[in-house]
């Protein structure tokens, strides 16, 4: 087998910013789906399955590649934290469909709105993986949205436990905050891989 | 193995039996605040912060350090282990000021005396991580009061279930509440396992 470092080394940059793009393409989906009220579940699923084959082909890619441009655990630790995002979304969504919720709450609808936005800043972050600088602000924005969506659904869910009365609302609605907030800290812990990526090869 | 006392070395058995008795603290602030009928938050959060520094200064460590006193995996696999027992003790009560899961039940309580206990024997297993002899009972009374926590947590879930006169709300509530009271006990044998493994390594 001939290796051709620089072509290869630049194909895992090209594999991660699909990935980034399919991050925020699955968010921005999701976001839309709560806004609507309905569950664009058939489309996500479609996107993660998208999302799973980049995986694949990154694993691939460490295993055929002799020197890649960044560590090797590294680059398995950041395919896997950007596919979490997407896997986690869809289960929302396929949540909110197999749960036949059919009016989204208002702090949902906000919180999809705020991983939207996570998922813009995530698809930036992957383009800048050398460079801290440019990374820095991304990270930091990123952290803002989980740290307000984490105060919205803080407040969702004591509101409702208090106010609810239904025992399978009271589940639903449960089960749906937890996976959105699961899916805002998947953002936060891409966003934190990207970093020590950067700051290691800076 | 005998270990010299190298400054390195030294400062690795520091930082453990520092954050074994920030795990123990938080453990023994947890039952104090649920025997009081409070959260205990604001204090378990403060420690939660304590011990992530020390896992950081212990993952630090042993990337600056060419012979650590023990494998690297081992080290990080007990600092990160350790780690988890706080931030376990830390979602209990950030979970009941959530939930507002007030009054606190008396299983609750009890469930939170055993892991005090189970904190104490924990310092006590990582000072001894080179000495057998203290270790050995300190490990089996963790494995005990792990089998003691999960009766109670039993019987707590059978009441809630059966009673009849427990709420949708409350139900869910200490589902999860127990759920995860057991968890932070099953993180403790956990640890006890990690240290048994780490002193017949060296051995």
């Amino acid at each position: 087998m001939r290796f051709t470092p620089i072509t290869q080394g630049r194909r895992f940059f090209e594999l991660f910013d699909k990935q980034g793009g399919i991050v925020n393409e699955t968010l921005s989906e999701l976001s839309k789906s709560l806004l609507e009220s309905k569950s664009r579940h058939a489309r996500l699923r479609d996107l993660e399955h998208q999302c799973d084959d980049v995986t694949h082909q990154i694993h691939n890619l460490v295993n055929n590649t002799f020197a890649t441009p960044l560590d090797q655990d590294d680059i398995l630790m950041l395919a896997s934290s950007l596919d979490d995002i997407v896997d986690l979304a869809e289960e929302t969504a396929d949540k909110v469909d197999l749960y036949r919720i059919q009016s989204i709450t208002g702090p949902a609808k906000e919180m999809g709105e705020h991983l939207a936005r996570a998922g813009t800043q995530i698809a930036e972050a992957v383009k800048h993986l050398q460079s801290i600088t440019e990374l820095q602000p991304r990270r930091a924005e990123i952290h803002r949205m989980e740290n307000e969506g984490d105060r919205m659904l803080r407040v969702a869910i004591g509101d409702l436990f208090s106010r609810e009365r239904d025992a399978a609302e009271l589940l639903k609605w449960k089960d749906v905050y937890d996976l959105l907030e699961e899916t805002m800290d998947a953002c936060e812990h891409a966003a934190n891989v990207m970093e020590t990526i950067a700051i290691k090869n800076a | 193995m005998k270990l010299s006392l190298l400054p390195r070395e030294v400062r690795f058995f520091e930082l453990f039996n520092q954050q074994a008795a920030i795990a123990s603290l938080a453990l023994a602030e947890l039952s104090k605040s649920l025997l009081q009928g409070q959260s205990g938050h604001a204090r378990l959060r403060e420690l939660e912060h304590q011990a992530d520094d020390v896992a950081h200064e212990i993952y630090m460590l042993t990337n600056m350090t060419f012979a650590p006193p023990a494998e690297p995996e081992d080290i990080l696999s007990l600092a990160h282990a350790l780690d988890d027992v706080v931030d376990l003790a830390e979602e209990v009560s950030d979970k009941i000021e959530l939930y507002n899961a007030y009054p606190i039940p008396k299983p609750a309580a009890e469930m939170a005396d055993c892991l005090a206990c189970a904190g104490k024997e924990l310092e006590q297993a990582v000072r001894s991580i080179e000495d057998a002899a203290a270790l050995a009972p300190a490990l089996l009374e963790i494995h005990n009061l792990e089998n003691r926590g999960d009766r109670v947590t039993r019987d707590a879930l059978e009441n809630l279930f059966s009673g009849g006169s427990s709420t949708p709300a409350d139900l869910i509530k200490w589902k999860e509440l127990y759920d995860l009271l057991e968890l932070t006990m099953d993180q403790c044998e956990t640890v006890a396992e990690i240290i048994e493994t780490v002193s017949l390594k060296s051995a």
